[in-house]
């Protein structure tokens, strides 16, 4: 009897820890990413603005699908009406941070993206792309394919001109991803996730040892404690279909800014 | 009696383990968090020293063109010398933003002289000068939030406690600057 009540409280105690563990590790929002929802990553052009006809943005999509498919490399274009008064080069670095462009590990992703009503520009580069796109290439691009032909309206022919021109530069293979290491980004985490799990299995492993062991030694203590030990914490976010998404790839503010 | 004390003993040791676990899982996270913060400085320190290397080279242009300027293209010179003999944190990240003034002076400053305005060497050296400049408003952004999550670490219970005797302080974010053209935080 004082067995059982024992168990109980023990398992209520370890439950109540585990608790605590898994609400400390769900991340807060704040107002910037509530913002930057509005922009969700569902196709490699993003065109909020509406500027493009249909036709040019399959075409676009088209291009950089394919060129993601034979070099991996992950280039973006967003094209959004208007920053409400934020900073294109925030606005760019964080987008990039949250559609991850470019592979977790080389970090080859590249986004392009426009504020037509600001009329406000922003490459932003990979750290893994950093080598092959530096900014003064980036800024190159900008003055002689995007900028005058955003000027006189053509978003789709600057948009296509300087896709093209960013994939010549970059080339068709792969790029080296020698500057993504010493320029890694820090994520910020409270306790590694995986310490946690370690320490929280732990506890399962023990307070089951310690039912096993009870019955064993109880021998009659009414066997109605169900074990309540396997919970797979395996929330895996199904991806949409079709479009395989960011692939974890980041960037530290590289590429050129400009406005026309 | 065997059966009792078996199950005391248990449970002091489940306890006790619990207890060594958790104290391990603290202070394994806080090491974490300390160590977050020393990347994200040594990340900060990556790209003033890119910026550091590209002033001779913009100086050395400049010259050529705005002799008018000589006194500023010395204060310049100057306090990136002061930022390469930095030693502490504190004085990097004072030098550093000192450079900021200056070196946004001189970008305003050029926007009088045309011919530079037009010389490729000088464009690519903008370029070059702007993305390093958001390079450096990214890490401190990111050196600020790995700091912040720091600072509310070592100071949350019961970490406070483990924090102390490990001698863990509180660090310094940068401070948002004064009248720059960049602000750091974005405001929608």
């Amino acid at each position: 009897m004082r067995v059982s009540i024992g168990q109980k409280g023990l398992l209520i105690g370890v439950l109540a820890v585990w608790a605590l563990v898994w609400q400390a590790s769900a991340q807060d929002q704040t107002d910037f990413d509530r913002l930057l929802d509005s922009l969700p990553y569902e196709a490699q052009v993003t065109d909020q603005a509406g500027v493009l006809s249909i036709e040019d943005r399959d075409t676009l999509e088209k291009k950089l699908t394919d060129y993601r498919l034979e070099s991996g490399n992950e280039v973006a274009v967003a094209l959004i009406s208007s920053l409400q008064g934020g900073q294109i080069d925030d606005f760019g670095n964080k987008l990039f941070a949250k559609w991850e462009l470019g592979d977790a590990d080389k970090d080859n992703g590249l986004l392009v993206l426009a504020a037509i009503e600001d009329r406000k520009m922003r490459i932003e580069v990979g750290y893994g792309l950093e080598g092959v796109l530096p900014d003064a290439a980036c800024g190159r691009i900008r003055d002689q394919y995007l900028a005058p032909a955003f000027r006189e309206g053509k978003y789709a022919k600057g948009l296509n001109d300087a896709v093209d021109a960013f994939i010549r530069a970059i080339g068709g293979t792969d790029a080296e991803g020698s500057e993504s290491e010493d320029g890694a980004p820090v994520v910020v985490q409270p306790i590694s996730g995986g310490g946690k799990l370690l320490i929280m299995l732990f506890f399962v492993v023990v307070v089951v040892v310690i039912i096993v062991l009870g019955n064993k030694f109880g021998g009659r203590t009414g066997g109605g404690s169900s074990s309540g030990g396997s919970r797979s914490g395996g929330s895996s976010s199904s991806g949409s279909s079709g479009f395989s998404g960011g692939g974890g790839g980041s960037s530290g503010g590289g590429g050129a800014s400009g406005s026309w | 009696m065997g059966k009792g004390c078996l199950i005391a003993g248990g449970v002091v040791v489940v306890i006790g383990l619990i207890i060594v676990s958790s104290l391990m899982g603290m202070y394994n996270g806080l090491i974490g968090q300390d160590e977050n913060c020393n990347k994200a400085w040594a990340n900060v320190e990556t790209v003033l020293q890119r910026r550091f290397d590209l002033i001779p080279n913009l100086v050395n242009t400049v010259k050529g063109y705005a002799s008018h300027e000589k006194e500023l293209l010395e204060e310049v010179t100057r306090l990136r010398s002061q930022w390469g003999e930095a030693k502490t944190q504190n004085q990097k990240a004072q030098a550093g933003s000192l450079l900021d003034g200056a070196l946004g002076k001189l970008m305003v400053v050029m926007e009088n002289y045309p011919d530079l305005k037009a010389n490729q060497n000088f464009i690519a050296l903008q370029d070059e000068l702007a993305g390093t400049e958001n390079r450096i408003s990214v890490e401190r952004q990111r050196y600020n939030e790995a700091v912040q999550s720091y600072n509310t670490a070592i100071r949350s219970f019961p970490n406070v406690i483990l924090a102390g005797f490990m001698g863990l302080e509180k660090r310094t974010p940068f401070e948002a600057q004064q009248g720059a053209e960049k602000a750091p935080e974005v405001t929608f």
